[in-house]
């Protein structure tokens, strides 16, 4: 398989009145081809803006430094606008969380799909893009797609309105597509549905996926490859099975003992006690040292290095050693 | 002891701008019984009418039909002061639901101020006493609440609807806005707070793990309608209505065969509530529908230890 993304120790800081906050630091990881890669982590912990370089939409107050950030051979580092354009919609494709908010209200589906078409694919004439955009709706599902051109976006449904977000980001056949949370606004029957379309999608169009999202149930039914993060910084990434079922960062653990287990009803919930670290003024060694349960003395001295053990990179001086969390 | 019985409650919306009286019917024909020390648990689609119910419930939305007693008392008889004495919410997003002018010392002591002559320095007494019960420090009392984060907020949240010792708390969506961590806190608190002062919870969420994990009793709602109701065990367990296999399904939470196996719905969209299917209101949607259920609503009998509203024996 070849590879499509290549990130080599990206950083993204942000200069605020208060100081230079390290939202990203030091983070690295490589896609293949056809491949889904979960990201997991909380709030604030760098998922999305990771993302948002990659596809050039930061805001220009972020200091964005990398060793690599590569892109089926194109460094994307310091492509200008013009450039950039014809990557983000024709080579990479992104769905956002809020389908409702994402889409422009004022304008037609019909008008927002056809937009994407419009830029990119300049060959294509009025009616060879209506036809499109009719495939389209039917790729990912619309029943009556005929009907539904004229719709606003008002008038669709949650499910309905990321489906049309989807047809906009597959509206080119890109190579990679970057969900960021994409079902977390919608209801659980719905969030089946989109989750079985993205996979069919997958398979179908032979995409890859960067799948950004904090419920770790559904990472783990679609994903290959999964990757923690915490505070800005990778600290476990590995195969979804084996992360999942055997988690060695205390982290990771932590997460997945939080949720509530479907078996075992009457246990207390593990929560990982004390909060993120502050991005202004960062701890010296683990950024995870201090609400952690398996902490000694060298912990808080210096941040530990990723390295990688058999098929998993861990950024831990004291991994758990796990019986294993087994249904 | 029950604590909150609701028999055949009915809340009904009129259509603006319709002129031959059309309703929607959020909440129709709703029964259960709360008792003491225990948890409700309500699930449902979005637009199922669970936050209809609790409004209701809260006195914030009028009922068309039905009656709601609090322990012996008729809520018709009963003053609003009364009434928030004996029943409060916590709502799902922490940051809207709290007053961005007030401090938190204000925040957790206005339902007193309103409901009780008391003196602020006795409000300042008490609310550092509710902050220290819901794993808050008291340095925070004249605090702001964007000066605290997500997890704690909702604890604020917490401490208000607990200053007028109420017996029932409504928790809506309490913890849908929080991280998967600070959601395991929220769940613990509850839990042990649940056990220190007797209370009752109505626990409304769509996260049906969340729900399995803290509810005694679970009622699935749809389309303002009961489709299944019954001890949680049984309802997550063996479920019976072919909707609450639907959502186990999709929830993608249970390990038994039956319910990974089980066929996809028919309709990926919820019927408009303006206009409901006929018969049963699930039968546009549910793969294993006869003919008879396109033309007659099934009853809610008590089939398996639990009431179910299926024509499937």
């Amino acid at each position: 398989m070849e590879k499509l993304l290549d990130v080599k120790n990206l950083s993204i800081s942000f200069e605020t009145k208060k100081g230079i906050a390290h939202a990203v630091r030091n983070v690295s990881f490589e896609v293949y081809e056809g491949e889904t890669l979960g990201v997991v982590g909380e709030s604030g912990c760098g998922k999305s803006i990771t993302n948002l370089a990659i596809m050039g939409l930061l805001p220009e107050n972020a200091i964005v430094k990398a060793d690599r950030l590569n892109f089926k051979g194109t460094e994307l580092l310091n492509l200008n606008e013009k450039s950039w354009q014809e990557i983000r919609g024709e080579k990479i494709g992104m769905i956002f969380q809020d389908p409702m908010s994402s889409l422009n209200p004022c304008y037609t589906v019909e008008y927002q799909i056809d937009e994407v078409l419009k830029i990119h694919k300049p060959e294509l004439n009025k009616e060879q893009r209506k036809e499109k955009v009719l495939s389209l709706l039917k790729d990912v599902g619309i029943p009556a797609p005929n009907e539904r051109l004229k719709s606003y976006p008002h008038e669709l449904s949650g499910g309905m309105s990321q489906r049309v977000m989807i047809a906009m980001a597959i509206a080119c056949d890109p190579k990679l597509l970057i969900a960021d949370e994409p079902t977390t606004a919608l209801d659980v029957t719905v969030q089946g549905q989109i989750l079985d379309l993205l996979s069919k999608l997958q398979k179908t169009k032979a995409m890859a996926v960067i799948f950004v999202s904090h419920d770790l149930s559904v990472v783990r039914d679609i994903t290959d490859k999964i990757q923690v993060m915490y505070a800005g910084e990778v600290i476990e990434s590995g195969s979804t099975e084996e992360v999942i079922n055997e988690p060695r960062h205390p982290y990771t653990k932590g997460l997945l003992d939080s949720i509530p287990n479907f078996h075992k009803k009457n246990t207390e919930l593990y929560s990982i006690p004390g909060i993120v670290p502050d991005l202004l003024n960062r701890p010296n060694g683990c950024q995870f040292a201090k609400r952690c349960f398996n902490r000694s003395d060298d912990c808080e001295e210096a941040l530990p290095n990723i390295e990688q053990r058999d098929n998993r990179s861990l950024r831990c001086l004291h991994p758990v050693v796990t019986e294993g969390i087994k249904e | 002891m029950s604590v909150l019985t609701v028999e055949h409650l009915k809340t009904y919306y009129p259509v603006i701008g319709n002129r031959d009286g059309d309703v929607v019917k959020a909440v129709n024909n709703l029964s259960f019984d709360l008792k003491e020390n225990q948890t409700l648990g309500i699930v449902g689609e979005s637009g199922c009418g669970k936050s209809t119910l609790a409004k209701t419930l809260m006195g914030l939305e009028s009922k068309t039909d039905g009656k709601i007693f609090f322990g012996e008392k008729d809520s018709d008889n009963i003053s609003a002061k009364e009434r928030y004495q004996y029943i409060q919410m916590v709502f799902q997003d922490p940051l809207d639901s709290l007053n961005p002018r007030k401090k938190a010392w204000e925040i957790i002591t206005d339902p007193l101020m309103i409901n009780k002559k008391v003196s602020k320095n006795e409000c300042i007494k008490k609310a550092a006493e509710l902050m220290e019960l819901v794993g808050l420090r008291s340095e925070g009392l004249h605090k702001y609440p964007h000066m605290f984060s997500g997890g704690q907020r909702q604890r604020l949240g917490i401490a208000r609807a607990l200053v007028l010792n109420p017996k029932v708390l409504i928790l809506d969506e309490p913890v849908s806005a929080l991280d998967v961590s600070i959601q395991a806190q929220i769940l613990n608190l509850l839990k042990d707070l649940q056990r220190k002062m007797k209370l009752s919870y109505i626990f409304i969420s769509h996260d049906l793990s969340v729900v399995n994990y803290i509810a005694d009793e679970t009622l699935v709602m749809y389309l303002g309608r009961v489709c299944e109701y019954g001890p949680s065990e049984l309802i997550f367990g063996k479920p019976f209505h072919p909707y609450t296999k639907t959502l186990l399904k999709s929830a993608h939470i249970s390990n038994s065969e039956e319910i990974k196996n089980f066929p996809k719905l028919l309709d990926t969209e919820l019927p408009s509530p303006l206009n409901p299917p006929s018969g049963c209101f699930f039968h546009t949607r549910c793969p294993v529908a006869k003919e008879e259920c396109s033309n007659f609503a099934p009853m809610l009998e008590e089939k398996k230890e639990r009431q179910v509203s299926c024509f499937l024996e």
